[in-house]
């Protein structure tokens, strides 16, 4: 793990799969992913459209429809309880109130027909039991808080009247009016144009220090992920293929998909002193139908061995890595990408 | 902004009206010449003349249509030959009994139309769903003139416990309310369920059930609060068609509305009859609609920003 200390941890998942049910047969979303987060941390969880990010982190607060989705194993522990089992009433107690969670789409994702004073008011009186005096003048606090300008008469204000930006604000507000202990975040930045972006993210990374919260960062977008990751996981086809401490993982990639994804990235900074055109992983993301029996990378993967190709690679500790970077890989990506350097 | 939007709005009821009127104008003019009809066969071509001349039928079209608009503004559409009284008073006497039926038909259809539609979008998927939907498809599918006979053998002629038609009590209004009230409440439970379910995917809805609410407090407020805003609008149509007096259904119970005045009128021949009926009804209808319009302002903020913003 990347915290040596004896603290334990806020979420630990374990062996976690999840499967939809569809016309053609099932598509594995979610297949055996285990991690440990610890309170405080952030990490930010990378992968492509279709690499289970997203449907894992529903599956946390079991807010994925239930058929067609389907968790077929697995173990997810938090705070001291065990949430596959739990009964409905821990998860609706749950909801919001140790767990806050932001979407991606801001436009949508707030109720158009109610005033936002009224949505974030809901959740106050929901779990912290307020009145309905006290939940307004808190609702006000929190709008204050995530810089909405005016908060005081902009909280009679409907949806429609915000920007996206300010939407997404506003969701946050309402993921972090309970205090939780952890704050999810699924592609909470990707509708965003940069700037905006940026600010939420600042934004983020102050409520994560002030609340003392853990984060799980939701994104395909690796830029996003320097700025706030304290650990980065990737993920491919339903599964972690690389995990470790943000550093390691940008300066010392060990997954050939991670170097890829690394290498697609424009370098603003322009390091090597010459531009280049974007480079790009070629092929397409594994039919998640039936997946292969080896390395579901293997077949885009340049380094790729012939074991991957029939043996699926074990999550373990990267060689001569920094303590808690892990990688599922046959191959050594150092041997290869030096040899490529050399030759 | 909402003076000038409700001022826009009242406009256009006025322009609605006028558009109504010159319909049931050339309306009547095609229907033949009434003084023919009026008269009884074998009148003498004098008599008729002279008709013509009392009826002032004998003037240039565009005299007679603004002889018409002006006395339709002022709710003059003649005197009815068979009551040999205004046609208008006739109409405005039969008009509290078909609101009082429409009133409690619609009330009687929302609460049962909207109960069910909530139920079969609620618990989907458990046997209360297809249960409501075969009861809204049965009240769908049954034709009023069926099930009022139906309702009268049954309660009337069988059990005695309601009177079979009339007026002057409650126990008067019951069945011919029922019937009324059935394919609205079948209307009503079919677009609140489909809209229901369909708004159950919105984003928002997700993001009620990530804050942790009750599924009570997610479905009221998140779901069937924006699902309402179709059903509103239809509401308003059958409100309309409602209150223009319900013709199969006052003659089945005989009871005495604008819908049995406007079938008398016709067999009879009755144009001014006919012509104030047409024109009040037509005047509700535009009422109701502009009634409809007001409320959606309440429901959806949405609608207030963009259709103020046009005003």
């Amino acid at each position: 793990m990347t915290d040596t200390s004896t603290q334990t941890p806020l979420l630990q998942i374990r062996d976690l799969s999840v499967r939809f049910r569809t016309d053609r047969g099932h598509v594995h979303a979610v297949n055996g992913v285990s991690y440990d987060l610890m309170p405080n941390e952030t990490l930010c969880i990378v992968g492509e459209s279709g690499s289970g990010k997203s449907v894992h982190a529903l599956s946390i607060l079991r807010l994925l429809p239930e058929p067609p989705a389907e968790i077929t194993s697995g173990r997810i522990h938090f705070d001291g309880r065990e949430l596959l089992t739990a009964s409905r009433q821990t998860m609706f107690d749950l909801r919001g109130n140790g767990i806050g969670m932001v979407f991606q789409n801001p436009m949508s994702s707030l109720n158009p027909v109610l005033t936002i004073g009224r949505q974030i008011t809901e959740v106050l009186r929901r779990h912290m039991k307020m009145d309905g005096r006290a939940a307004h003048v808190r609702a006000v606090e929190l709008l204050d808080r995530v810089r909405i300008p005016d908060a005081a008469s902009r909280i009679h204000s409907y949806p429609h009247e915000f920007s996206g930006g300010q939407r997404q604000r506003i969701m946050i507000a309402i993921a972090i009016a309970c205090n939780p202990r952890l704050l999810i975040a699924d592609e909470a930045t990707t509708a965003l144009d940069v700037t905006t972006q940026a600010e939420i993210i600042q934004l983020v990374r102050e409520l994560k220090d002030e609340k003392s919260m853990a984060v799980i960062w939701i994104t395909h977008d690796l830029g996003v992920v320097a700025g706030i990751a304290d650990t980065v996981q990737v993920m491919y086809a339903g599964a972690i293929v690389e995990r470790g401490p943000v550093d390691a993982i940008f300066n010392d990639p060990r997954s050939a998909y991670t170097f890829g994804l690394l290498n697609s990235l424009p370098d603003v900074s322009d390091v090597h002193g010459a531009r280049t055109r974007l480079r790009q992983i070629d092929g397409m993301p594994p039919d998640l139908h039936a997946l292969p029996a080896g390395d579901p990378f293997a077949p885009r993967n340049p380094y790729a061995t012939e074991r991957c190709f029939l043996e699926r690679p074990p999550l373990r500790q990267a060689e001569d890595a920094e303590p808690g970077h892990l990688v599922a890989a046959w191959y050594d990506l150092r041997k290869v990408t030096r040899r490529e350097a050399v030759g | 902004m909402l003076y000038r939007y409700l001022l826009t709005r009242l406009g256009e009821v006025l322009l609605s009206l006028w558009g109504a009127m010159t319909i049931v104008f050339i309306a009547a003019r095609m229907l033949g010449d009434p003084v023919i009809m009026m008269l009884p066969m074998g009148a003498s071509p004098a008599d008729i003349e002279l008709m013509r001349k009392t009826l002032r039928l004998d003037d240039p079209l565009i005299v007679q249509y603004l002889q018409f608009m002006w006395n339709a503004a002022r709710g003059d559409f003649g005197v009815s030959f068979q009551f040999q009284r205004p046609a208008m008073d006739l109409v405005l006497e039969r008009l509290p009994a078909t609101i009082l039926l429409a009133v409690s038909a619609l009330v009687i259809g929302i609460v049962v139309g909207g109960t069910l539609g909530f139920v079969a979008a609620r618990w989907r998927g458990t046997i209360l769903a297809p249960i409501a939907t075969v009861l809204a498809l049965l009240g769908q599918a049954t034709p009023v003139f069926w099930l009022g006979i139906i309702l009268i053998l049954a309660f009337s002629t069988s059990l005695g416990w309601l009177p079979s038609g009339g007026t002057g009590s409650l126990s008067h209004l019951i069945l011919p309310s029922i019937t009324l009230a059935t394919f609205t409440a079948a209307s009503v439970m079919r677009l609140l369920r489909s809209s229901m379910i369909e708004v159950v995917s919105e984003d928002f809805v997700r993001t009620a059930w990530s804050k942790g609410l009750k599924p009570r407090a997610v479905y009221v407020w998140h779901v069937m609060r924006n699902a309402l805003l179709p059903v509103v609008t239809m509401v308003g149509i059958l409100a309309g068609e409602l209150l223009g007096g319900a013709v199969i259904t006052e003659t089945v119970f005989a009871w005495p509305g604008v819908g049995r005045l406007v079938m008398q009128g016709i067999e009879t021949k009755d144009f001014a009859v006919v012509q104030a009926a047409a024109a009040t009804i037509a005047a509700i209808y535009i009422f109701v609609n502009f009634i409809v319009d007001l409320l959606y302002l309440l429901i959806d903020p949405r609608i207030r920003l963009t259709r103020m913003g046009r005003a």
